[in-house]
């Protein structure tokens, strides 16, 4: 939309104003052509083909052990080696591996759940209430704490971390979900569906979801880093990944001891972090400037 | 001319910077205001007229830019000036009101307060400020001032708000103030308040006053020069007596001519201008008018007439290759215009609303009695398939929730309403699906009542889908008569609202409403949120569809004026109430209850003298 600068001062003659924000398909593919939605795009998608493909080209597994520990980076070990002789740079792409698992199915499975439990909403009251009281206690509670909960009740490892990840960000997109919800049901586009008699369910599924998809998708870039977070708070209190598995976030806890003899063994996990949550930042920012505001 | 010049703009050009470059939005703008003056700034969206004003105050929006002319206030370069001394005009020597007066006033300080912030900033002692805060309040009619000073913006309805807005604005004694769109947004009656308010402020401190507006009859009951603006260029410019009783520029004479009025016989069909405002990215070569215009020639569509003084005796400006002369009188009305010949006809009676009541009902919380707010109180109406019955009434009176009952939206909470003989309160399933096929919602903000994310195709093929109408085969041959019904071209079925004009919009939101054949249509303010240009054409095709379909509508409208062309009957609300109700004729001919007669006074081209004597003889306020 080309005059958006008049909208604001010329609303009433202008047909009032226009909250709801020009859509058009190719609103995601401009998220990606801006600097900073390419940028974002790129560092992820850097991350996740460097750990793909990197172990093909190592001559050493994450898990073989060498004969010397804390070896400084060289020509045999290209990061040097851990405690135990284990390759680093194999470990951090293997790290860098799980925690990518992780968060993409914890995430995604956290998106669908909460969205859908957020549009009870409309259902009924009470479902609303008791949900909303669920979302509560589940966002009330710190995520490392709700993290040793799960570890305490099944086995820490993978899959006490993804479940960890998936009730803390549940919430989130519920509330996330249920506010655009109730949005939307003031517009009167759902009036004039339900004037023309269309079942509930359908203009729930057709019209009302397809509107409210973008704010989901915007904060799923944001989750996704945060899930990055949690996973290496949780290996902090050692209720992460379990050895000999590694993990960014066990990385970064156990390099942590050995900082002065080799920085890399905890710089280099930290600089893969690093690369993955700026990079969801800049494309939540950029989705978020691209579909939402325009 | 030996009057002090406040404001002097010449030659003004400014550029909008959009994502494919600059593109001019405002050229070659110049006018005058003297002391005691009042210039009117007429144009629809996307005229540049807003802009023109904001750049008076330096206040443009970061995209747009002055990139040439001057602007000299009071005897000084306004674009050369320093940002400190501009903000330092503002507020003081320079107001400004705008349309929406609750986006501009703090909601966290009272008015008090922030009257007295513009005093103080601009040099006023603290205590001398307190005093004149409530003075102020006093000068712009707010009742009881001393007490209301301490109260917050929300305790204050629309039209007071926008007098609080008037009297921060006038604070200083200003020379000049600029108001954009200030009565827009609010009821007819408290407009007339609010104009008279601006005139008397004129006339008693001095100033000189620019009145943005889209409303040609604002310009008529209180300006004294008017500047008509289109597509970013002056078409004519002139005082207010000589361009309202001779137009030189048919984009005025057409304006004027479509914009419907107590003081046109009733039903009469609307000359309506064809097309809309063009876009600022793609105005027309030539005259910018020339798209829409009935009398252009091959001049016009190459060449951009200047703006040239066509005055007799007075300067009277118009940029139009046809102005030499002046302009052939209006056309006669077209053929079938006079619909009168059915008005006869009774009908079948389609809507029957008996003793009505809808309220608003708060649960109980905590500390909170659970109450019940009435807003519908007792109505009763009934309407006729082939005709119109208009419910009229001022923000508040609640005829929109009226109508979203009708429609079954909301429930009544005693009362019966019965549409074609059936009702929803006692509807089975069946029955409620054929009440949602006889009655149908048109909705006033074609914006937000059309799915942003379907294309216009779906939005009108689902309702087939849904009621089985159409089969598979065709529903597309269906979905192409629809379109074409409300006069749209089959090209825009694969668009995005979006991707559409405001009346494109209403049109699509019509064709919906046709798509389930019904025979009643509650239309809530289908025209207030158009363009006035556009405006009567979507008044025309509901008429047309009206007589074609042989349709039962119920029109709600604030505006009298509108509902006079379109309707048969009229129904006056007020507070809940039908305060009166009868034939559109005897209704505008002799009103009978007092309210009525004072929304008549207050709308535009009205033959009823106004309740309170002329604007100058200044109301109770000032003693």
């Amino acid at each position: 939309m080309s005059t958006t600068a008049f909208t604001g001062a010329e609303s009433v003659d202008g047909g009032g104003q226009a909250p709801v924000v020009p859509r058009s398909r190719g609103r995601y593919w401009r998220a990606v052509r801006s600097p900073r939605g390419a940028i974002g795009l790129a560092l992820v998608a850097f991350v996740i083909l460097v750990s793909v493909i990197g172990p093909f080209l190592l001559s050493y597994g994450p898990f073989e052990q060498g004969p010397n520990s804390l070896q400084q980076p060289g020509s045999d070990h290209l990061m040097g080696t851990d405690e135990v002789g284990r390759d680093l740079l194999a470990r951090v792409l293997a790290g860098t591996r799980v925690d990518l698992i992780i968060t993409l199915v914890a995430v995604p499975v956290a998106a669908v759940i909460g969205t859908l439990l957020g549009l009870v909403a409309v259902v009924s009251r009470v479902a609303d209430a008791v949900v909303q009281r669920m979302f509560d206690v589940l966002i009330g509670v710190p995520a490392v704490i709700l993290g040793i909960g799960v570890a305490i009740a099944i086995a820490p490892g993978m899959e006490s971390v993804m479940i960890a990840i998936a009730l803390v960000t549940m919430p989130i997109f519920g509330r996330q979900a249920r506010g655009a919800l109730l949005g939307q049901l003031s517009l009167d586009y759902v009036a004039a569906a339900e004037v023309l008699g269309y079942p509930r369910r359908r203009i729930m599924m057709r019209h009302i979801l397809p509107n409210i998809v973008d704010v989901i998708f915007v904060r799923f870039a944001v989750e996704m880093a945060h899930a990055i977070m949690i996973e290496g708070g949780l290996s902090v209190v050692g209720l992460g990944i379990q050895s000999p598995q590694p993990s960014l976030g066990s990385m970064i806890k156990d390099g942590s001891s050995y900082l002065f003899e080799t920085p890399l063994y905890a710089l280099a996990p930290i600089f893969v972090v690093l690369l993955l949550v700026v990079g969801y930042f800049m494309v939540s920012d950029a989705l978020n400037q691209a579909v939402l505001r325009t | 001319m030996t009057e002090q010049v406040v404001l002097d703009v010449r030659n003004l050009g400014l550029e909008l910077s959009l994502e494919s470059g600059g593109v001019p939005v405002v050229s070659g703008v110049t006018f005058s205001v003297p002391a005691g003056q009042i210039l009117g700034v007429v144009g629809e969206s996307g005229s540049g007229k807003s802009l023109t004003a904001l750049s008076i105050g330096r206040m443009l929006p970061r995209a747009a830019t002055v990139v040439s002319g001057s602007i000299h206030f009071q005897g000084r370069d306004m674009l050369e000036m320093p940002d400190a001394e501009v903000a330092a005009l503002r507020g003081a020597e320079l107001g400004m009101v705008f349309q929406d007066p609750l986006a501009f006033l703090n909601p966290l300080m009272t008015v008090g307060q922030q009257i007295r912030e513009v005093l103080v900033l601009h040099g006023m002692p603290k205590d001398k400020a307190e005093v004149r805060a409530v003075e102020l309040l006093e000068l712009v009619g707010v009742r009881d001032p001393e007490k209301r000073k301490d109260d917050y913006p929300h305790t204050f309805s629309g039209g007071m708000r926008q007098r609080v807005m008037i009297a921060i604005a006038v604070a200083n004694n200003p020379a000049l103030l600029l108001a954009d769109e200030p009565t827009s947004a609010l009821d007819v009656t408290v407009q007339e308040g609010i104009l008279r308010l601006l005139a008397r402020l004129r006339s008693e401190l001095g100033m000189a006053l620019v009145l943005i507006t889209h409303d040609m009859s604002l310009v008529e009951e209180i300006c004294d020069s008017v500047m008509v603006m289109y597509a970013g260029r002056v078409v004519e410019q002139g005082s207010v007596r000589d361009v309202i009783r001779e137009p030189r520029h048919p984009y005025t004479r057409e304006l004027m001519r479509s914009t419907p009025r107590l003081d046109r016989p009733t039903r009469e069909r609307l000359p309506a201008i064809a097309g809309k405002p063009p876009d600022v990215t793609s105005r027309p070569d030539g005259c910018r008018f020339h798209p829409r215009c009935p009398l252009t020639m091959d001049r016009c569509r190459t060449d951009e007439p200047a703006l040239v003084d066509r005055g007799t005796d007075t300067p009277h400006h118009a940029a139009c290759w046809a102005a030499a002369e002046p302009l052939p009188a209006s056309t006669p009305p077209t053929p079938g215009s006079s619909r009168t010949s059915q008005t006869g006809s009774e009908g079948t009676p389609i809507l029957d609303v008996q003793d009505v009541y809808v309220s608003y009902q708060r649960k109980a919380r905590l500390w909170r009695q659970p109450d019940e707010r009435p807003v519908v109180e007792g109505v009763s109406l009934r309407a006729h398939s082939g005709r119109a019955l208009g419910l009229v009434g001022e923000s508040g009176c609640g005829k929109s929730t009226l109508a979203r009952t009708i429609v079954g939206l909301l429930s009544p909470s005693s009362g019966r309403i019965s549409i074609d003989g059936l009702q929803w309160t006692h509807a089975s399933r069946e029955e409620r699906n054929r009440l949602r096929r006889t009655v149908q919602l048109v909705f006033q903000d074609p914006y937000l009542s059309l799915n942003p994310r379907q294309t216009v195709r779906q939005i009108l093929t689902e309702p087939l889908v849904v009621h089985g109408l159409a089969s598979r085969e065709r529903r597309q041959s269906r979905v192409g008569d629809l379109i074409s019904h409300v006069g749209l071209p089959v090209s825009l079925l694969d668009r995005y609202p979006y991707q559409l004009s405001g009346g494109q919009r209403q049109r699509v939101g019509i064709a919906r409403a046709l798509a389930v054949e019904p025979q009643l249509i509650v239309a809530d303010e289908p025209v207030s949120a158009l363009d006035v240009s556009v405006q009567a054409q979507i008044i025309n095709l509901l008429a047309d569809l009206r007589d074609e379909l042989d349709l039962g509508y119920v029109v709600i409208a604030h505006d009298l004026s509108v509902v006079r062309h379109l309707c048969d009957e009229v129904a006056v609300m007020r507070a809940g109430k039908i305060v009166e109700h009868g034939p559109t004729s005897e209704i505008f001919s002799a009103p009978q209850h007092p309210y009525t007669l004072s929304l008549l006074a207050a709308s535009p081209g009205s033959p009823w003298a106004r309740p309170e004597p002329a604007i100058d003889a200044v109301d109770e306020v000032t003693e």
